[in-house]
Order: C-alpha cells, then structure tokens, then sequence
C-alpha cells in the first residue's frame, strides 16, 4: 500500500529483536499490524478489511466510496 | 559463510531477473561492526549486512547503500529511521517503506517479495483498495509486527 501513495509510511518490525517495542503493543501473535500506534489488526486480514482499518485510523472513512464495506460471503 | 545456498542464490537471481524492470535500492542502517559501545549493540546488524550484500550481489538492478545510524544521524532523521538495522527501500526518491530486524528465515520472502513488487512498479493491490489510498491525503503509519519462525 505504501507503493500507492508515499503518505503510507508501512514498517515491518520483527518483534524479537525489538521487543520493547512489542511489548508496547501487546504483541503476543504475529502477524499484528498496529496503524497510526492506535488500531490494532490482529492475524493476516484481507485486503478490503485491512484498508477499513487504515482508513478509519486516518480518520478518512469517507474514502471507501459507496460500496458496502464486506460483511461475508453473499 | 554465504547465507544462502548454491540453490537459493541460482532461484533468487532468476526472479529478481524477472521482477526488476526498474531500480531498486535497499539503504541499511547499521552500527559500523566490531564496534561494542554500550547501549548501541546491535547484536543483528552484521548479519544484515552480509545477506544484504549477499542478496543485492544477486542483480545489477538491486542497489545496497550502507549508513552508520549513529554516524549519520541526519540521514536516519530524514527517513524516519528509528532503530537498527533498518533496511529502507528506495525507489523514485520515496523512502516510505521500511524493515526493522534481520529478514530472515520467512521473512526473507517478505523482503524479496517487496523487493519484486517495488522493480516491477506493481502494488498488485485491488482496484478499490488503489483508488481509495490514491486519496489519502494524510501521513498513516502502519507498523507490522512479524517473527522470523
């Protein structure tokens, strides 16, 4: 995501190396992905989910557009 | 002592071939090695470095800048770098886009993949997902934890 707009500032951290840093964000499974140090997304989600998140710590939830957010298979 | 086998090194030559149309450069950020200043060990940083140069050995394309973080802090301000090693990459003079720790194990793949996807200047992202992130107008972090395991 981050190739699309540099505003996206996008870290991999490993948690061993840096675990003061883990231990802030209560990482006890990987993958956790934290934005803006306040949403925290746990396990590896799909992409539409993933950017309601993004979006919603950017404070830009206008920006998914009309389409319903995914709720599940239809 | 090579970090990656005959095999590996043969298999990764031949997707970076592929993957990289445009330039990519991995700017590392170290502690200079055979330093032990207390308080800015950096037990990994050797390391790094090694399969770095390793890995960027593998492509003309693929591009290693090596900066000591202590040394050059103004460097390490101007991208953000907070701690080390810290592997920026470097495309089009963005630098929005980095790795904390040493990629190994999985987490190689994790490196090679953005490595790939950054020279073939493909997000491979959804249409919606590309559209909406094209109008972000704000700086969002994303930080995401992982283990090598």
């Amino acid at each position: 995501m981050g190739m699309v707009n540099p505003k996206v500032q996008a870290e991999v951290i490993e948690a061993e190396e840096f675990p003061h840093l883990a231990r802030a964000y209560q990482v006890s499974a990987v993958p956790k992905t934290v934005i803006n140090r306040t949403v925290e997304v746990v396990g590896a989600q799909p992409e539409p989910v993933f950017l309601r998140h993004l979006l919603r710590a950017a404070g830009r939830e206008d920006l998914l557009g009309p389409e319903a957010e995914p709720t599940g298979p239809r | 002592m090579a970090f990656l086998s005959d095999q590996d090194r043969e298999r990764v030559r031949q997707r970076l071939e592929q993957a990289l149309l445009r330039e990519v450069t991995l700017e590392l950020f170290t502690a200079p090695s055979g330093l032990l200043i207390p308080g800015r060990e950096c037990p990994t940083c050797e390391d790094t470095r090694h399969l770095l140069e390793e890995l960027t050995g593998l492509s003309p394309r693929l591009r290693l800048e090596v900066y000591d973080f202590y040394a050059q802090p103004e460097e390490a301000q101007r991208r953000g770098v907070e701690r080390i090693p810290a592997i920026v990459f470097r495309q089009d003079g963005h630098t929005n886009l980095k790795f904390y720790g040493i990629p190994a194990g999985f987490e190689f793949v994790t490196l090679l993949e953005t490595v790939e996807a950054l020279g073939r200047g493909e997000p491979r992202l959804q249409e919606r997902t590309r559209r909406a992130l094209e109008r972000l107008d704000r700086e969002v972090l994303v930080q995401v934890f992982v283990t090598p395991g």
